[in-house]
């Protein structure tokens, strides 16, 4: 009986890992088809007769790829570190300190969660111009380096009053102002929420394609995910590339996840288990 | 104090003209004609080096368009930023749009001033680049008729010659009733005379050859409602519905997967243009060709041509036009005739071998120059796109419904096209906003920000509680500057915007104020109406299925063990994908002939599902889809399920309680706080759902998958509006945030915090 | 070393009080118990001590200089907390180091000094160790060093032992006590434990819903209860109040009728301590009773008793062989009678 109800379990699990895998595995098999059969060839053409010259190819299209690559990085870098900074700062200041219209003010937070992002874009561009950024790497960095997500202070906040109020109680009386203690107390603490926040930015960063497409104009600052859309024709698409391609550029964030996945998930857990 | 004096900064930059080039620099031209990718990038560094040759101290600036994601809204922001853009590409379905804008330079008095000019090495399509004086305002890049493809084995096969020019509405028809087998006798249709394609543009043809217009000839009234139209399209309407000759696989514009013409089975594939050759030059299972479109009272067929054209944001006219000539003269069109999306508009091109190569399938190439004389473009004086937009529902149900009455639906067609054309034609009239408005409500609200948070701030008292505000103003500094520049700023602009008539095409000086007229419009639009019932219909279902299917998972994997650490990984990985990866992976999933999920319910003996095909399909599959990024949420349960306390479920146990009971009255309460999380970042995320419609479904069919974001989206950049959306973005927002308001009150009923306070 | 002055000191949050005007002086090198149940507004007396609150009105010195506007840091003061509040991230070392390194002293001085400490209270094997490797008593003794370390001028803790199991409780106990006599600095001590108030304070303060009831020696405050509430919070099991009603000078007990109430006429509540109780055998002319039950606890054993108007509990030695149900005479020595208001609870002095 015992032994039963695990092997369904067992079997449950298979279910759900093929269920949630399949398109993943489609991706790649798709990825690896003949040029021209596209979405409408079969795994097994793809597993018979597996087309690796298609990463090459996908490779060669995406232009100077290394140089793709180091800027991706570097905005996506530059966005975890800014918004690690400002959104940790920001939710110690809701969390542990202790001032007027805190409430008020941490409403008003949340309450720009629920503006389409589309709607401010073209405001945003006209700031961006008249600041003279435009085909530069700040449109991609600042808006994360200065005033991240609030989904994110709201996050730190949760997190650090998920750690009660006396260790920051005994780090004032030890002497400490409130950056000292956001510093060497509850930064180091907050360890799995720098590592959720700093996956989801990443992830948010690496994966974006709007934002690149509309502030880059110079071919030597373009991203994967431009690269990875210039595959992506109205009529022409050679799809067995872009999935190459796209293969490629998840690899990264499957490796950081995968790496990370530890503390990502505590992370999550002290964030959503507090009002 | 800091805040204020960069707030200060930024509005003099905003107000600021954008610096034309400094002296000394080299002059640069913009250049943004992204064609065909990959293949045209060798021809256009040809000219760019050969450009700069002959003009020293010139920079050629090559831009990425950016493929088919957002392909026009670059040039849209470039315009609205009044920044340098001297040639670009764009579809003569946009060219009455930018018209009448003003978004293009004419290139008349260039083109005559250049003794080397002539109009007539151009074919006959160059004049759908003309304004109503007759002056260019563009060159053709490359264009194509609107023709009907066929699979000559499977027509052989029926007994059946290859059409004829000339061939009529009645002989169509019978090839097609010819060519629809049940070839395996189980009640299913695989083999299909004709895959129909469905979109307005594509539509036309039958209403124009039938004798029908789609606009008066002044461009300001709607004639779909007459009975030719209706006639039309109840005859294209019985081809799908009645004689079930038609297959519904080629209902979208864009797609990624082959077809049931790629796939031989079917005989006829359009009416659809050159552009499908690509595609179909890996077919080697059986020979294919095209042929004029069948015709009715008069022969007739669309056209869709792209064209080089100079934005009112050049900053070199004269050498952009020179560009434009090189773009359009002998040796890029040579280029494109050989990989083009159609025939090369400069007539030496494409009567050359290199487009009408025989070699090359498909044979008769001659057929889209022959039907020339009988096509026509759209109506260059409107924005089609809106027009396409607004008809979209009601093609969608005249063609996919089972039952429609269609001269209704015209009617209601014609309706909203007048509207259109109406505005449009007020625009004109309207008052300008003062100049700097909008930057004034930047500023304004930039202040109002500063001036809450430091009338916070000024209340304190006490010399520790005004060390605590300094401590928190001193922390919160960096993110409130960016939410203040970046956010506060925006959507105080975009609040403002909402009052106004606005085109990104238009510079933002010319802002027309409208009051509140915008809101007026939504309280009557259809489709905003339509696409707030499928948001909130997507949110309704999404968000729970979501949450039990998440929690489901949750409990399924909590147990210790290596299989279910692995597990946890794979379900959470798909999360990891851009939601573009998932589209194009979904659009395969989806698809309702070939996808992986029809085939699974094919090969288990039940009914294939069109799941993008009908609008009560397709939501199902976009919470099916959704529930592929459910790893999130299921992560969150998980954590919060390991942070349980293990005694209270002892206790139940001990009590008696059976695994249901418990979970429902002992950890479900524990969860309650996990629960609402969830809940409440679902329904944001399920009103922000933006990509997946937008790539997958483009809102359709009709509007069951126009969510709001994506009707957002569409009205700003797509049709224009950006005032309207605007408006939008201000409704979204209020709704948005009073069910949010009332979700977290009614939550106070069923979610039990842990004994331990917050504070 | 310092000498605390509270002068008027209060808190509001909105319209609720958590502490009312508070006058209090703590002299240097004193040892004050603050002493309540939960949410009496202790903690916050303590808080705002330390500079962690700010008071709503009212002032607090420091030596004689107006503190309650200077920071935790500027008031250099310790605070030892109920829950540890040791920085789990940082070994034994770190933690006591960490105020030193935020006051800036050079590292072989820090050094010397955790050395020191460490020695002090017996965590030299500790050192390396995180938090989350000790045991509670091990981590309040952490906490402890911490809160030593840098030699502050006033020592406060908050409710120290109250997670703690009672042979370290009481080991602690001891230890702190040991300290304050060794290195004598003024120490503020918050607990809701009578034994620990009793044992430790040189003063205790007892209070009640944001205002302090009654200061004075243990003893003092134990023997002479100003009210109601501080006769029954301070003792175990609590002082015995029973209501009565006094004519001409006597009061009805049992049906008898008593003399000796400190008034002529009225109402008032009599006090009694447990202990005070002595028991005989039943007789006409005693106050009788009976026993309701017994609650023997090795050395001593409780009694409820039974009078004819109320309940008696009743401390007696162990061995003392009583049963459920019999039949007892009740005296006490006149002396050692508390008279309280009936209505305010306040204590009436015996003024005969």
């Amino acid at each position: 009986m015992k032994l039963g109800a695990k092997f369904w379990r067992r079997v449950a699990m298979a279910l759900c890992a093929y269920a949630f895998l399949a398109p993943l595995f489609y991706m790649l098999s798709v990825s690896l088809q003949a040029e021209g059969h596209g979405l409408g060839g079969s795994w097994l053409a793809a597993a018979r007769d597996p087309h690796w010259e298609n990463y090459v190819r996908a490779l060669e299209r995406m232009g100077d790829w290394r140089r793709l690559i180091a800027n991706t990085l570097l905005v996506s870098v530059l966005c975890v570190g800014g918004q690690l900074f400002t959104c940790s700062l920001a939710g110690y200041a809701f969390a542990r300190v202790e001032f007027r219209g805190r409430e008020l003010l941490f409403a008003g937070v949340l309450a720009t969660l629920m503006v389409p992002e589309q709607a401010t874009a073209i405001p945003r561009f006209l700031l961006f111009r008249s600041l003279g950024l435009v085909d530069s790497f700040a449109p991609l960095v600042l808006p994360s380096v200065l005033g991240g997500s609030p989904f994110f202070v709201f996050l730190f906040r949760q997190y650090f009053l998920a750690l009660g109020p006396e260790l920051g109680e005994a780090a004032r009386v030890d002497g400490c102002g409130h950056l000292r203690a956001w510093w060497s107390i509850f930064l180091p603490l907050a360890r799995p929420m720098l590592v959720t926040v700093g996956l989801f930015t990443f992830l948010a960063a690496w994966n974006d394609l709007w934002t690149p497409l509309i502030y880059l104009m110079s071919p030597e600052k373009s991203t994967l995910t431009l690269a990875l859309a210039s595959f992506n024709r109205s009529y022409n698409t050679a799809v067995e590339l872009m999935l190459a391609a796209s293969a490629m550029v998840l690899a990264p964030c499957l490796l950081a996840y995968f790496s990370l996945q530890r503390l990502f998930l505590r992370g999550i857990a002290i964030a959503a288990a507090k009002r | 104090m800091a805040l204020l004096v960069l707030a200060t900064l930024a509005l003099n930059c905003l107000g600021g003209e954008p610096s034309a080039a400094r002296v000394g620099e080299p002059r640069r031209l913009v250049v943004m004609v992204d064609e065909r990718g990959f293949e045209s990038w060798p021809g256009l560094y040809e000219l760019e080096r050969e450009f700069e040759a002959r003009h020293a101290g010139l920079d050629v600036v090559l831009l990425e368009q950016g493929g088919a994601v957002g392909q026009q809204d670059k040039a849209r922001f470039l315009l609205a930023g009044e920044l340098q853009l001297d040639v670009t590409r764009i579809d003569v379905t946009e060219f009455g749009a930018y018209l009448a804008e003003g978004a293009l330079v004419d290139l008349e008095p260039y083109l005559r001033a250049d003794p080397s000019w002539s109009a007539e090495e151009y074919l006959p399509v160059i004049d759908g680049l003309r304004d109503a004086r007759g002056h260019l305002y563009g060159l053709p890049s490359t264009f194509t008729p609107y023709v009907m493809y066929f699979n000559r084995d499977l027509l052989r096969a029926a007994g059946l010659d290859a059409p004829r020019a000339g061939w009529t509405w009645d002989e169509f028809l019978a090839a097609a009733r010819a060519t629809t087998r049940d070839s395996d006798g189980d009640g299913r249709i695989d083999q299909w005379g004709v895959s129909l394609t469905q979109w307005l543009q594509a539509l036309s043809p039958w209403i124009w050859q039938n004798g029908g217009e789609l606009l008066d000839e002044h461009g300001e009234r709607a004639l779909f409602h007459e009975p030719q139209t209706v006639a039309a399209l109840e005859f294209v309407r019985s081809l799908l519905h009645v004689e079930r000759v038609a297959s519904f696989d080629a209902s979208f514009e864009v797609t990624f997967s082959q077809g049931l013409f790629q796939a031989g089975r079917a005989a006829f594939y359009g009416p659809v243009g050159y552009w499908e050759t690509y595609r179909f030059k890996y077919i080697d299972a059986f020979e294919w060709d095209v042929a004029p479109l069948p015709r009715a009272a008069r022969e007739a067929t669309a056209i869709a041509m792209t064209a080089y054209v100079v934005p009112r944001t050049s900053r070199e006219p004269a050498l952009a036009c020179e560009f434009v000539r090189a773009l359009a003269g002998p040796r890029f069109q040579g280029l494109l005739a050989r990989i083009g999306n159609g025939a090369p508009g400069l007539r030496s091109a494409a009567l050359s071998a290199d487009f009408l190569d025989p070699q090359r399938p498909p044979r008769s190439e001659q057929v889209f120059l022959d039907v020339l004389p009988t096509a026509r473009f759209l109506p260059p004086l409107a924005n089609w796109r809106a027009i396409a937009d607004l008809c979209a529902a009601e093609l969608a149900q005249v063609l996919l419904a089972e039952q429609c009455d269609v001269a209704q639906a015209c009617q209601s067609m014609s309706r909203k096209v007048d509207q259109l054309l109406a505005r449009e034609r007020e625009r004109a009239g309207l008052v300008r906003l003062r100049a700097g408005s909008l930057e004034a409500s930047f500023a304004l609200a930039l202040a109002a920000a500063a001036a809450l948070g430091l009338a916070l701030f000024a209340r304190s008292r006490g010399r520790l509680e005004r060390g605590e505000q300094r401590a928190a103003l001193v922390l919160l500094a960096p993110w409130s500057l960016g939410a203040a520049l970046f956010f506060v700023g925006p959507a105080a602009c975009t609040a403002l915007l909402a009052l106004c008539d606005w085109s990104p095409l238009r510079p933002l000086s010319d802002t027309r104020w409208v009051g509140a007229a915008n809101f007026a419009r939504l309280l009557e639009d259809p489709s905003f109406h339509a696409s707030l019932r499928a948001s909130v219909a997507y949110a309704a279902t999404s968000v729970p299925v979501g949450l039990v299917l998440a929690l489901a998972l949750a409990l399924l994997l909590r147990e210790h063990s290596r299989w279910s650490v692995l597990t946890r990984t794979l379900v959470y990985a798909p999360s990891l994908l851009s939601p573009v990866v998932v589209a194009v992976v979904w659009r395969f999933v989806l698809d309702p002939d070939q996808g992986l999920l029809n085939e699974a319910l094919l090969s288990m003996g039940l009914d294939a599902i069109p799941w993008t095909r009908s609008a009560d399909a397709v939501l199902p599959a976009f919470v099916l889809m959704s529930c592929w990024s459910v790893g999130g949420q299921m992560l969150v349960f998980l954590a919060a399920l390991q942070a349980l306390d293990p005694q209270l479920e002892d206790a139940a146990r001990i009590d008696g309680a059976g695994w249901w009971r418990r979970l429902l009255h002992v950890t479900l309460p524990q969860l309650s706080p996990v629960l609402l999380f969830n809940l409440a970042i679902g329904l944001l995320g399920a009103f922000n759902v933006f990509a997946q419609p937008y790539l997958l479904t483009q809102g359709g069919p009709g509007d069951a998958t126009r969510f709001v974001a994506l009707y957002l989206y569409e009205s700003g950049f797509r049709r224009l509006d950006m005032g309207y959306a605007s408006a939008i973005a201000a409704v979204v927002f209020t709704l948005l945030g009073l069910s949010t308001w009332l979700l977290l009150r009614a939550s106070r009923r069923w979610v039990h915090y842990a004994a331990r306070s917050a504070r | 070393m310092a000498r605390v002055d509270l002068k008027g000191i209060s808190k509001r949050y909105g319209s609720s009080v958590a502490l009312a005007p508070t006058t209090l002086a703590i002299e240097d090198g004193e040892f004050l118990v603050l002493l309540g149940p939960s949410g009496c507004g202790k903690s916050t007396l303590l808080r705002i001590v330390a500079g962690l609150l700010e008071p709503s009105a009212g002032e607090l010195w420091l030596d004689g200089e107006l503190a309650s506007e200077r920071t935790p840091r500027e008031r250099d003061v310790a605070l030892v907390f109920q829950n540890y509040a040791l920085y789990p991230h940082k070994s034994v070392a770190k933690n006591l180091a960490f105020p030193l390194e935020v006051r800036g002293l050079s590292r072989a001085s820090i050094e010397q000094r955790v050395r020191e400490t460490a020695a002090l209270l017996g965590l030299e094997a500790l050192l390396e160790r995180k938090p989350g490797e000790l045991s509670g008593g091990q981590m309040q003794r952490v906490a402890l060093g911490r809160a030593l370390v840098r030699e502050p001028r006033l020592f406060l803790f908050d409710e120290p032992l109250s997670n703690l199991d009672a042979a370290t409780r009481a080991e602690l106990r001891r230890e702190i006590a040991s300290l304050h006599a060794r290195l004598a600095i003024t120490t503020l001590y918050v607990t809701h434990d009578q034994v620990e108030a009793l044992s430790l304070g040189a003063r205790v303060a007892l209070m009640r819903q944001g205002a302090i009831e009654q200061v004075g020696a243990p003893l003092e405050v134990f023997r002479r209860p100003l009210n109601t509430f501080v006769a029954t919070f301070l003792g175990s099991p609590p002082m015995n109040l029973v209501p009565v009603s006094i004519n001409s000078g006597r009061y009805t007990l049992g049906g008898l009728s008593h003399l000796g109430a400190p008034v002529d006429q009225g109402a008032l509540v009599l006090g009694v301590r447990p202990h005070q109780i002595q028991l005989g055998p039943a007789s006409a002319r005693a106050l009788p009773a009976r026993i309701e039950s017994i609650e023997r606890l090795g050395a001593r054993a409780l009694l409820r008793l039974a009078l004819r108007e109320a309940e008696l509990s009743v401390e007696v030695d162990g061995a003392s062989d009583f049963e459920r149900g019999a039949g007892v005479s009740v005296a006490w020595p006149p002396s050692e009678l508390h008279w309280f208001d009936a209505h305010t609870g306040a204590r009436v002095e015996l003024s005969r």
